[in-house]
């Protein structure tokens, strides 16, 4: 939790490179859960106002003393988290792993709500704060793309790229079931929607952390329904997030398009297929495009 | 006269007209009472100063030529027939709660104030009264200081750490009283002091307060010449770039308001060490005195009152 809270007071210290914050949590952090957080809102489980009712019946604080906490803070989940009484002296702070795994453990959140409390008892209020916006919904990271790109190239210790970074969601649709030799993961090929059908767009290398690569890996050889050389076809169920310099037109290509340097830079696991883009929002991005 | 309030709040401050006195006015009057030597209680242009003896020396120092008297802690004096008292508040070295009676009618005006002892101050004491006018700069839940020692711990942590980098630690805090809380509470070291800071901890040094020796900034001095030091410098001087000299160095400030996370954006550690008392320490402070009336200025006045009324008090805002 601390290396959470630390990322959301850096991520909040202006003049700050968002990219080398981001870059220590991946470092400091090889958990692919940790990691989803950068990407993809985690589920909220307790909306932050009944959240505010534990809190006031807990503490016997009345609301109108509530509010002019959060005037203080100018933030409601800070405030709460520093109304709640002071975590016990030598408490051991849970780890952020052990905090997401025990979350995702829980029943629905208002039958949770002794686990919840309790969770956040051992806490000192800044990673309190963080496992309060966690629960509700409300944790609000804002890395894009760009920099998180930026951050995993600086993670891995690679040159970063100086160019403004585009970035969509596309459907994987044949990956390798091992990592080649060079920089970045397997090579994967990605596709977008088009008429009824996916079309290929661009086949790209991953640039996730070790154990989200390899967790990857894992569901690939799983799920293959087949293989063609170094590549196995998967069902086209799960969405990436792919990066790329700029869009050229190219004819021999069915999609019509080609990408420059595209990079796999994070894959969403519990997100749905239709959320990918169509093939519209690259031709949108061509050079001398309408 | 004998049926005026003891005490009255009026625009130059609280003053007592039975006494022809005021406490800490803010405008300049024929008779001052002051609690202690910061600028916003001890100001310029009041025909005669009262304070304790412990408290005159840096106040003479901050004002300069004044015609004052001092008063030991306890002493009482008659002004105008009221009993005057100058009692310890735990602030700052030499700061005093005041005491004011007359006709049995009790009032204390506590100043600025926290109720742990810093080893440094003379430490508070509640003094029983009927009326408390209490300084609230603290006064929501959301205040709650750890005990000294764990902040202490916390500083010396990170000073250690900077040092092991070759990284100057800087350390903000107000050149009277916080300053010297964090030379007494801190392991010996090689503390280097801006000369704001240095002037009044050889004044308190001069009155035989127990600090450690500590080194005044000379325009020579440099990570070079003093490595892995850690220096106190009031606020405004990190603002101006006078740290420059020490880079590479890390920020740290010691401040209450180190526990809201938009407070401590512009430094690299904030450390939430205060000389007012925290949310516990005010309610307790206020139960102790007995008093039923409390007036609340210098803070969070209106949810303050409004809490001390849910507790039961008669409490009121002091405008």
């Amino acid at each position: 939790m601390i290396r959470l809270a630390r990322l959301l007071a850096e991520l909040n210290q202006p003049g700050n490179d968002k990219a080398r914050a981001v870059a220590g949590f991946l470092r400091d952090a090889p958990d692919p859960a940790a990691h989803r957080l950068l990407t993809d809102p985690p589920r909220r489980m307790i909306s932050l106002a009944v959240y505010r009712t534990w809190v006031e019946d807990d503490t016997g604080l009345p609301p109108w003393l509530i509010d002019a906490a959060r005037s203080a803070t100018g933030d409601l989940a800070e405030a709460l988290a520093l109304c709640l009484p002071p975590p016990p002296p030598l408490a051991r702070l849970p780890d952020l792993a052990q905090v997401l795994a025990s979350l995702a453990s829980l029943p629905p959140g208002p039958l949770a709500r002794a686990e919840l409390l309790a969770l956040s008892a051992a806490m000192p209020p800044p990673e309190r704060a963080a496992l309060i916006r966690l629960v509700t919904g409300t944790l609000r990271l804002a890395v894009d793309p760009d920099t998180l790109l930026r951050a995993h190239r600086l993670a891995a210790g690679q040159a970063l790229p100086a160019q403004i970074l585009h970035s969509i969601l596309a459907v994987m649709i044949y990956a390798e079931a091992t990592v080649p030799p060079g920089a970045g993961g397997p090579e994967l090929t990605l596709a977008l929607a088009s008429g009824n059908g996916l079309v290929p767009i661009a086949r790209a290398r991953t640039a996730l952390p070790a154990a989200e690569t390899q967790s990857l890996l894992a569901w690939v050889r799983a799920a293959s329904t087949g293989r063609f050389g170094p590549l196995h076809r998967v069902p086209a169920t799960q969405l990436v997030t792919l990066a790329f310099e700029a869009v050229m037109p190219n004819r021999r290509r069915a999609s019509g398009i080609a990408l420059t340097r595209p990079q796999v830079v994070a894959w969403h696991p519990d997100r749905a297929v239709s959320d990918a883009a169509p093939l519209a929002a690259l031709t949108g991005l061509l050079p001398n495009a309408p | 006269m004998r049926d005026a309030p003891l005490l009255t709040f009026t625009p130059a401050g609280i003053f007592c007209p039975a006494g022809d006195f005021h406490i800490d006015p803010s405008a300049p009057v024929q008779r001052a009472l002051i609690t202690h030597g910061h600028s916003d209680h001890a100001r310029r242009g009041h025909a005669a100063y009262l304070c304790t003896k412990a408290a005159l020396p840096v106040i003479r120092h901050r004002l300069g030529r004044i015609a004052a008297e001092a008063i030991g802690y306890g002493e009482t004096r008659l002004i105008g027939g009221v009993e005057v008292s100058f009692h310890p508040a735990g602030h700052v070295p030499g700061s005093a709660q005041i005491r004011v009676a007359r006709a049995g009618e009790v009032w204390v005006v506590s100043g600025d104030y926290k109720t742990e002892d810093d080893g440094l101050a003379e430490a508070f004491a509640p003094v029983p009264c009927h009326a408390f006018v209490t300084e609230c700069t603290f006064g929501l839940p959301i205040y709650r200081w750890e005990p000294q020692p764990v902040t202490m711990a916390a500083i010396a942590d990170w000073w250690a750490g900077n040092a092991a980098k070759g990284v100057t630690s800087i350390l903000a805090a107000y050149s009277f009283g916080k300053a010297q809380r964090l030379i007494a509470g801190l392991p010996y070291g090689p503390i280097l002091t801006h000369p704001a800071v240095a002037d009044v901890t050889d004044i308190l040094v001069s009155q035989g307060y127990p600090l450690p020796q500590t080194l005044r900034v000379t325009p020579g001095m440099t990570p070079q010449t003093h490595p892995g030091a850690l220096v106190i410098a009031p606020p405004n001087a990190l603002a101006s770039g006078w740290a420059d000299r020490f880079a590479p160095h890390a920020t740290g400030f010691a401040s209450g308001w180190m526990t809201l996370a938009a407070r401590r954006r512009g430094v690299d550690r904030g450390f939430a060490l205060s000389d007012h008392a925290d949310w516990p320490g005010l309610n307790a402070a206020i139960r102790a005195t007995g008093a039923t009336r409390i007036f609340a200025t210098h803070g969070y006045t209106a949810p303050f009152c409004r809490w001390l009324d849910s507790q039961g008090y008669a409490a009121g805002v002091v405008p």
